[in-house]
C-alpha cells in the first residue's frame, strides 16, 4: 500500500505536431521477429511479418475488445490477437473471427505503406498513397564494397524538422563545431535533383531538396593531419526528402565519407535519428583504418554537439532570421508544404489512427 | 450534499470511468495503529485506524497548510497532523485546533464510506453515502467450516471495466485460455437472484448482474489432466453476479460446486487497477480428496487469471467502445450496467 505496486501508467505517445508526409524509418529490419509494439508518428502501431517476411505497420489495437495485437502470434502468414483469436492478413483484413459467419466490416484495418531497405522498415507517413517513391542510395547498395560502414542511431527531443534542417545551417559548422576556414563556408542551395548525382538517382524533385557547402582554405584539427589525412578544399553535398537525407563529403574533390540519415518520429518530443555512415576505402588497411576511426570520432563528437543543443532548444519558425539561415529557411518552406500535403491526406484517411 | 474543503477531493478525476460502487481499498493486513498514504480512485488518501480500530479512509492532506495526515499519529482516537497539531476525528471533522477557540467550518475532510470484512478495507466511491450495502459471501468468511480459501492480488494496467466484462466473454476462455472444450461456450444472462442464492443474500436489484456460463467438459491435455486429478466433467457451469465494480462467481462440475470467488478491484489512476481474488474451495472432509481439489482448483485459478494479466497490462488505455458480435452480448451487457452506474456517480463539481 505504501510501496507501489501497480505498474506505472504506460506512457502514450501524443502526436507529433507538424509532421510532414513521408518516408520515415520505422524501425531496423533486425529489431522486427516476432510482433511487436512500435510508438511511431505519436501513434500506438504494431509491426509484424507476414507469411513472406513482409514488414506489416498498422494500428496496435484489434478492434474488437482492444488488446494489443502486440502479444498475437503470426499463424499461417496472418496476425492472430491472442485475445479472442481474431485473424488479420498482411493488407490489415480480418480474415477470420472464430466462430462468426460474418466478418464485420468494421474489423479491418488499414496498414501504413512499408518498404523494407537499406536495412531498414520504411514508414509511409500521410494518407494510404504514397506521394513519391523512397529515395535511393546506391552507394548501400551497388557500390557498397567501396566503404567500410557503420550504423548510428541517437535519441533527441528535437523536431524531425529541426534534425533535417541543421544540414543546410551552414553558420554552425563554424558556431558549434568549430569548422577552421581562413575563408567563410559558402552554402549554395542547389536547383536541379541532378546536381547532386553523387549522392545518387534524382529524388523527386517536388519533395527535394539540396545543397553545396565547400570551403576552399580549411584548416583541418590536428587530431586529423597527425594521421595523415591532409586537404585544402572541402566539400559537403547534401540533397534528401521529408523523412531522411543522403550526404557525401568530399575533401580535396575526392569522395571521403557518405551518409544516409533517416528519421524516426515517435512521438510528440520525442524523435530518432539512425541510419548508414560510410567512409572511402582506398584498399591500403594502414590508412583506411586511421581515417575510418577519425571519422567515426568526429561523427560522434558533431552529433553530440548537435544533441545537446537540441535537448534544450525551443522549436520556433521563425526566429530571427539573419541572411546566414538562407539554407534553414528555404527548407523550412518547402518542409511546410509537405506539413500541409500531409494534414489534408490524413483527414481525408481518418479511419487509420 | 456537503462541500468539498480541500483540493484532493474537489473533483471526480476524468478518465476513470468509475461505477458508484464499493471497491477494495486495501488488504486489511495492510493497516495496523500507524495511518499510512494511498493512492486511490486518482486521489492522494490517507487510511488510519480510530480509536475502536475501525478503518477510515480519507484525503491526505491537512486542509491547514496542506501537510500529510500519513505523517501523523492517531492520538486519542483522532487523527493529528505532524505540522501543527491539529486532530480530525473518523467522520472527518476538526475537533481540536491549538491555540484557536473557535474551530473553522471549513476544517473539515470528508472521509470515504468504509467497512472491513473478508479480510479487505472496503471504500465506497461515488455518493456522500453508499447507494447500496456492501454485498455478501459468507463463504468468504473466516469462520464459515467446509472452506478452503486462498487469495490473489494482481496490479494491471488495464480498467476496472475490462477486467471485469472479462467473465461475461466466455469466447476469451477458449482463445486466450487455450481451453479445449468438446463444444461450443453458452452464456446466458440471469433474471432472478434466487439463481444465485448459494453466492450470499440477494444483492440490491438495480446494481446487481449475472449470467451462468455453461461449457462440455475438457479436451485435449487440459482434459487428461483434469481426468487423471478426477475434476474433469460432462458439463462446467460457472455462475457470476455481483455489483457494478465486483462479482461473487461459483464454479460447477456436472452440479457439484468446486469453489466459489469474490472478484473486486481496486481503481488506483486511469489504467491501474488491482485485481483481488478470495476464493474459496469446497471441502467435504475427505482428507486427500479434499487436497487434491483445493491444489488442482488454486493452480487453476491463479493459472487462469496470470493469463489475463498481459493482456490486461498491453491493452488500449481506457473504455473504447469495440465492435460486439452476437456472442459478445454478455459484454455488452454488462457494460450497460456498468455505465448507468458510472452516471450515479454524484457530480462534485
Amino acid at each position: 500500500m505504501t510501496g507501489d505496486p501497480a505498474p506505472q501508467a504506460r506512457p502514450t505517445p501524443t502526436a507529433v505536431p507538424e509532421l510532414a508526409a513521408g518516408w520515415y524509418v520505422a524501425l531496423p529490419s533486425t529489431a522486427l521477429a516476432k510482433p511487436r509494439a512500435l510508438d511511431l508518428f505519436g501513434r500506438e502501431l504494431v509491426a509484424w511479418r507476414d507469411g513472406a517476411g513482409r514488414a506489416v505497420v498498422m494500428p496496435r489495437y484489434c478492434p474488437h475488445l482492444s488488446a494489443s495485437l502486440a502479444l498475437g502470434k503470426v499463424v499461417d502468414g496472418h496476425l492472430r490477437c491472442r485475445f479472442h483469436h481474431w485473424r488479420f492478413d498482411g493488407s490489415g483484413t480480418c480474415t477470420r473471427v472464430p466462430g462468426a459467419r460474418r466478418i464485420p466490416e468494421t474489423a479491418h484495418r488499414r496498414t501504413y505503406p512499408v518498404i523494407e531497405r537499406y536495412g531498414f522498415v520504411w514508414a509511409w507517413y500521410g494518407g494510404d498513397e504514397p506521394m513519391y517513391p523512397l529515395p535511393d542510395f546506391p552507394a548501400l547498395e551497388s557500390q557498397r564494397d567501396r566503404y567500410a560502414t557503420y550504423r548510428f542511431s541517437h535519441t533527441t527531443p528535437a523536431s524531425p524538422r529541426r534534425v533535417l534542417e541543421n544540414a543546410f545551417d551552414f553558420s554552425h559548422f563554424t558556431t558549434l563545431h568549430g569548422v577552421k576556414s581562413a575563408r567563410s563556408l559558402d552554402l549554395t542551395m542547389l536547383t536541379d535533383p541532378a546536381a547532386a548525382a553523387e549522392n545518387g538517382p534524382p529524388i523527386d524533385a517536388e519533395v527535394w531538396a539540396g545543397a553545396r557547402l565547400a570551403s576552399r582554405e580549411l584548416q583541418l584539427p590536428r587530431a586529423l593531419t597527425a594521421l595523415g589525412i591532409e586537404g585544402k578544399s572541402f566539400a559537403l553535398l547534401v540533397d534528401g526528402w521529408t523523412g531522411g537525407q543522403r550526404l557525401t563529403f568530399f575533401l580535396d574533390g575526392k569522395v571521403v565519407a557518405k551518409e544516409l540519415l533517416g528519421i524516426t518520429p515517435v512521438s510528440r518530443g520525442r524523435t530518432v535519428f539512425q541510419g548508414w555512415s560510410l567512409v572511402r576505402r582506398s584498399g591500403r588497411v594502414w590508412r583506411d583504418a586511421p581515417t575510418y576511426l577519425a571519422y567515426r570520432a568526429q561523427h560522434l563528437l558533431g552529433t553530440r554537439e548537435d544533441l545537446m543543443i537540441y535537448r534544450h532548444a525551443q522549436e520556433t519558425h521563425s526566429g530571427v532570421p539573419v541572411k546566414n539561415d538562407h539554407g534553414v529557411l528555404k527548407f523550412r518552406k518547402l518542409y511546410q508544404t509537405w506539413v500541409e500535403r500531409a494534414q489534408r491526406a490524413e483527414h481525408d484517411g481518418t479511419a487509420r489512427t | 450534499m456537503t462541500p468539498h474543503t480541500t483540493a484532493a477531493d474537489a473533483h471526480v478525476p476524468a478518465g476513470l470511468n468509475l461505477p458508484a460502487s464499493w471497491y477494495v481499498a486495501f488488504p486489511a493486513g495492510q493497516l495496523a495503529k500507524r495511518p499510512r498514504a494511498l493512492k486511490l480512485f486518482g486521489e492522494p488518501l490517507v487510511a488510519w485506524r480510530d480509536g475502536t480500530g475501525r478503518p477510515v479512509v480519507m484525503p491526505r492532506h491537512c486542509p491547514h497548510m496542506g501537510a500529510s495526515l500519513a505523517d501523523g499519529t492517531v492520538v486519542d482516537g483522532n487523527l493529528r497532523c505532524p505540522f501543527h497539531h491539529w486532530r480530525f476525528d473518523r467522520s472527518g471533522t476538526c475537533v481540536d485546533l491549538p491555540g484557536t477557540a473557535r474551530i473553522p467550518s471549513k476544517a473539515r475532510l470528508r472521509p470515504y464510506p468504509t467497512v472491513e470484512r473478508y479480510g479487505y478495507v472496503w471504500a465506497w466511491y461515488g455518493s456522500e453515502e453508499p447507494l447500496f450495502p456492501l454485498p455478501e459471501m459468507p463463504s468468504l468468511d473466516e469462520d464459515r467450516p467446509g472452506h478452503r480459501r486462498f487469495r490473489l492480488a494482481d496490479s494491471t494496467g488495464a480498467t476496472v471495466r475490462r477486467i471485469l466484462e472479462n467473465t461475461y466473454d466466455p469466447d476469451h476462455l477458449v482463445a486466450l485460455h487455450g481451453l479445449q472444450v468438446a463444444g461450443p461456450c453458452g452464456l446466458r444472462m440471469l433474471t432472478d437472484q434466487q439463481q444465485t442464492r448459494d453466492h450470499g443474500p440477494p444483492i440490491d436489484p438495480e446494481a446487481w448482474l449475472g449470467a451462468e456460463l455453461t461449457w462440455p467438459g475438457y479436451t485435449g491435455k487440459l482434459g487428461a489432466v483434469t481426468r487423471l486429478l478426477g475434476t474433469n466433467a460432462d458439463e462446467f457451469v460457472l455462475r457470476v453476479d455481483g455489483w457494478p465494480a465486483g462479482q461473487r462467481i461459483s464454479y460447477w462440475a456436472d452440479g457439484v460446486p468446486q469453489y466459489r470467488l469474490l472478484l473486486a478491484t481496486t481503481p488506483i489512476a486511469p489504467n491501474r487497477t488491482i485485481q483481488h481474488i478470495t476464493a474459496a474451495v469446497l471441502t467435504t472432509g475427505r482428507r486427500w480428496r479434499d487436497l487434491r481439489h483445493y491444489l488442482a482448483n488454486r493452480l487453476e485459478i491463479t493459472f487462469a487469471s496470470h493469463q489475463d494479466l498481459p493482456v490486461f497490462n498491453t491493452m488500449e488505455p481506457g473504455d473504447r467502445h469495440g465492435i460486439y458480435l452476437e456472442r459478445d452480448r454478455g459484454v455488452l451487457r454488462f457494460r450497460k450496467h456498468y455505465q448507468q452506474w458510472v452516471d450515479r456517480v454524484a457530480d462534485h463539481a
